[in-house]
């Protein structure tokens, strides 16, 4: 314990270096619009350190280490978005300010998670939810940036399908973990079709993917079945060629990855300035403040993992990858530990649906896949997904301590 | 049922631990192998980060293989101005860099991009000091194996007929001339940008590596490879040369209908027989010639320093594909090569059967170290024939220039082996080719020529071949 809390300390001390450095060196290449921005942002150290101590106190065996990472990936982003659009940063630590409080909130709301699998009726509770939060977009939705998910309040934009993740990983937990048929699988899948269409009319092509996956990946746990694995592997391939078909927009993506030189200053505008921006980069880096990030459209949200690749270059986009890599694992490692299977399946379609969404995303930047617009969890501008970045961390936090504390009923208190 | 989800959930993690790592291999392949041709292709007029760099750093020098300047840039009013020093006769081959402008770059100045921006010292200390004490940079200098004074020859004696040569070290590979007539002026390219671009006479393409061309009778040397090397009872044979031949009621005559009675081999080498060489070719057969043409690169575009157009060598029906065997034998039909193709078949026999890579970049250097950055080491391209047939050839060679179709070439002290083409085309007056190599005993130079409907070979190449020989030899 003693040795745990040592380790995490020392973390806790080199992000605040880095943070340190990184501000010092773009106030002296930049020279940002005055001093309030600074203090501000000076605010965030102290923070990150409070919510430390905090989870040391109030949860002495949690997953230490998700908050650790994940506050390392808001400072990159921090960092970065200070970079690139120091008007956003304000609201962005406001963000992340909401997310910490919702991480403990979650791991609370998750320590009593068998509510979740009491809830009356539960099985159409959470479909309504889901649909009825899908479906408000068609209707009071509003357009930003090409994909029409978004519902506005005032001067808040909110997606609410970045909601309706989370629910239907809960739902589907709960559904699964008492029915495994056939039947029960194709209606499971009708239901996610459902979805997935819905998201794909609404130009949200990487949230649809998310949600395939995640809901494919969720039946294999639950099921063992290869069979459902790869019938569901076919329908996407299948699906993927009857949308490409009937949607324009699915069809501009699919060919601006097969050639992004196809038309660099019209469709493949992002991902040429993308690709030249890690070109820039190298293995090294151009160094923090000496690229051209602002080249590269949308750099703030969607690109922010090319602005990294230019500035800190290969091995520093690697490290970012590698930070992901072992969020990952501590998710896996909740589900494995889980105590009973409603547990492990919400842990598994948490941490899928989350590492799926660093695939889809850096995958999309890079080229190596079609480009999707989602978020780079933590890092990327944006609340909606931040908050939902930290309900994710804090919920596998919860079902972590829900288990190490049944065990600590036979071991000694220290 | 919890054992059978945890294996579940290890199989889950593994494909995730793949999907991860498949993007850091991704990312290192991308910067291992992507990212230079994201600097040097096209679509690098839309990077704008290039057009800054462009703007901060003094580009490199471009000098000849004695140290001529062949283009530099200076600071005129705080703004970089690009000159050509020898403007005309090296457009082709150096082009021109008009990133800025948004119109892209050609040549020497687009394959060598990143040197001449300076970019290939990944040293990250001296960039840091360069950064920290805002010195100007400057971008590294590429030194060609052209001889500026060759090249002028070349473009001069070119005259502004439509033509190219390509003269180069047998050797090595090393190209010593490549010019393409007729060209333009790059200093001026700025106000004269879309009448050069729009040019009737496409001044832009460089004959010399982009224009397809048949060979007609220089291709002789292939057919003639051939029948060593797979038919070599044919040497000795005579052939009976009435000044034509029917193929399958198709009458292929001689150049100008000469009669030549019965000759051996090497007569209807040196005088170019075609009738001859129809024969030939039809004791050879398809699958003989066209695996000797394969073998000296005739279905391959040449790996080059600057774009290079891919020569056809159509296959040659099994059925019913005489008239075309016969035609592709002495180099008419369906074949369209290169200049500079011509000139690398020319160097196998001068190279003891082999043919180097052609080669114009000879090192890139710091302009204020010298230290070398990078050097081209000359490489074996192709090996088409043995140096018992390489040899032959030589002598045959040397026969058409001595007592052949190619005398213009002779120069009075050495030995100069060659051949001559006239190439019909539909497009008018046959085009005029010539190759050749001196001192034929030990070659140092091998000359390509060829004139756009410039008539017999021997009159019109074979002459502009020769003084670019005795130039380079000092005759």
């Amino acid at each position: 314990m003693e040795e745990y809390v040592k380790t995490g300390s020392k973390a806790m001390k080199d992000i605040f270096l880095i943070f340190v450095i990184a501000f010092m060196l773009l106030f002296i290449y930049h020279k940002p619009k005055g001093f309030d921005t600074i203090y501000f942002t000076l605010a965030f150290l102290p923070l990150i350190y409070i919510v430390y101590y905090l989870h040391v106190r109030l949860f002495p065996m949690g997953e230490i280490q998700l908050i650790i990472l994940s506050s390392f990936l808001a400072e990159m982003g921090l960092i970065m978005i200070y970079r690139v659009a120091p008007d956003l940063i304000l609201k962005q630590i406001a963000w992340i300010f909401i997310g910490f409080i919702l991480y403990f909130a979650s791991s609370y709301a998750s320590l009593h998670y068998d509510f979740f699998y009491k809830v009356k009726y539960g099985d159409y509770v959470y479909l309504a939810i889901s649909f009825i939060l899908l479906f408000s977009t068609f209707i009071f939705g509003k357009e930003i940036g090409g994909s029409k998910n978004w519902l506005t309040f005032g001067s808040v934009s909110v997606q609410p399908s970045e909601v309706v993740k989370i629910i239907y990983i809960i739902y589907l937990a709960r559904y699964l973990k008492d029915h495994k048929t056939t039947n029960d699988v194709i209606k499971i899948g009708a239901i996610t079709i459902l979805i997935v269409g819905v998201l794909v009319i609404e130009k949200d092509l990487g949230t649809a993917l998310l949600f395939y996956l995640t809901t494919m990946f969720m039946i294999f746990v639950a099921t063992s079945s290869v069979l459902y694995t790869g019938v569901g592997t076919a329908f996407l391939g299948i699906g993927g060629v009857i949308s490409y078909f009937l949607f324009n927009h699915v069809r501009v993506r699919i060919q601006a990855w097969l050639n992004p030189w196809m038309d660099v200053p019209g469709k493949t505008y992002q991902i040429a300035q993308s690709l030249f921006a890690i070109g820039a980069g190298g293995f090294f880096g151009t160094g923090l403040g000496m690229g051209h990030p602002e080249y590269i459209p949308v750099v703030a949200s969607d690109f922010i993992f090319s602005a990294i690749s230019e500035e800190f270059g290969m091995l520093g986009a690697v490290a970012i990858i590698l930070v992901y890599f072992v969020i990952m694992y501590r998710g896996i490692k909740v589900a494995l530990d889980a105590k009973d299977e409603f547990g492990a399946l919400i842990a598994i379609g948490l941490i899928s649906i989350f590492s799926l969404q660093v695939f889809t995303i850096i995958g999309g930047v890079i080229k190596f896949i079609p480009l999707t617009g989602v978020t780079l969890p933590f890092v990327s501008y944006g609340g909606s997904s931040m908050v939902m970045s930290f309900i994710t961390l804090g919920m596998l936090n919860g079902i972590a301590v829900r288990e190490d504390e049944d065990v600590e009923q036979y071991e000694p208190q220290h | 049922m919890l054992n059978s989800m945890n294996r579940n959930i290890k199989i889950l993690f593994a494909v995730f631990s793949i999907l991860f790592f498949s993007l850091i291999a991704y990312l290192s392949y991308f910067q291992l192998y992507e990212k230079n041709k994201l600097i040097t292709s096209s679509y690098s007029v839309y990077n704008k980060r290039l057009i800054e760099q462009e703007k901060k750093i003094l580009r490199g020098s471009i000098y000849d293989r004695n140290g001529n300047v062949l283009a530099k840039s200076t600071i005129v009013n705080g703004e970089q101005i690009r000159q050509y020093l020898d403007g005309v006769p090296f457009a082709d081959i150096i082009g021109y860099s008009r990133r800025i402008y948004q119109q892209g770059s050609t040549g020497i100045e687009n394959t060598y991009d990143r040197e001449l921006l300076g970019m290939i010292n990944t040293d990250p200390m001296t960039f840091l000091r360069e950064t920290v004490l805002g010195k100007s940079q400057v971008g590294d200098d590429v030194v060609l194996t052209v001889d500026k004074r060759l090249q002028d020859l070349a473009y001069g004696l070119l005259g502004g007929r439509k033509g190219a040569v390509v003269a180069l070290d047998p050797k090595t590979g090393a190209v010593l001339a490549l010019a393409s007539s007729p060209s333009y002026d790059p200093n001026t390219l700025g106000e004269n940008w879309s009448s050069v671009m729009n040019s009737p006479d496409h001044v832009v393409l460089n004959r010399a590596t982009q224009g397809l061309y048949p060979p007609g009778s220089i291709f002789k040397i292939i057919t003639a490879s051939a029948a060593l090397t797979y038919k070599p009872d044919i040497y000795n044979q005579t052939f009976n040369d009435i000044g034509y031949v029917t193929v399958d009621g198709n009458k292929i005559t001689n150049y100008d209908n000469i009669a030549y009675g019965t000759i051996g081999f090497q007569k209807a080498f040196y005088v170019s027989s075609n009738t001859s060489f129809v024969k030939i070719g039809l004791q050879l057969g398809r699958s003989n010639l066209e695996a000797m043409a394969n073998k000296y690169g005739l279905n391959d575009s040449v790996p080059f320093d600057i774009p290079v157009e891919k020569n056809q060598f159509p296959s040659i029906p099994l059925i019913n594909g005489k008239v075309q065997l016969a035609e592709s034998s002495i180099g008419q039909g369906k074949i369209l090569v290169t200049p500079l193709t011509m000139a690398l078949m020319a160097s196998a026999p001068a190279n003891g059967g082999v043919i180097m890579k052609p080669y114009l970049m000879d090192y890139v250097k710091n302009p204020v170290t010298g230290e070398i950055l990078e050097k081209t080491t000359p490489e074996k391209y192709l090996n088409p024939i043995t140096k018992d047939v390489a040899d032959k050839i030589k002598q045959l060679m040397i026969g058409v220039v001595q007592q052949g179709t190619g005398t213009a070439a002779q120069i009075p002290g050495i030995t100069v082996a060659g051949k001559t083409g006239t190439a019909e085309n539909p497009h008018g007056q046959a085009h005029a080719w010539f190759v050749g190599f001196a001192p034929a005993d030990d070659p140092k130079i091998v000359v390509s020529v060829i004139i756009e409907n410039g008539g017999a070979g021997g009159a019109t190449a074979a002459p502009i071949a020769r003084e670019i020989m005795k130039a380079y030899l000092g005759y």
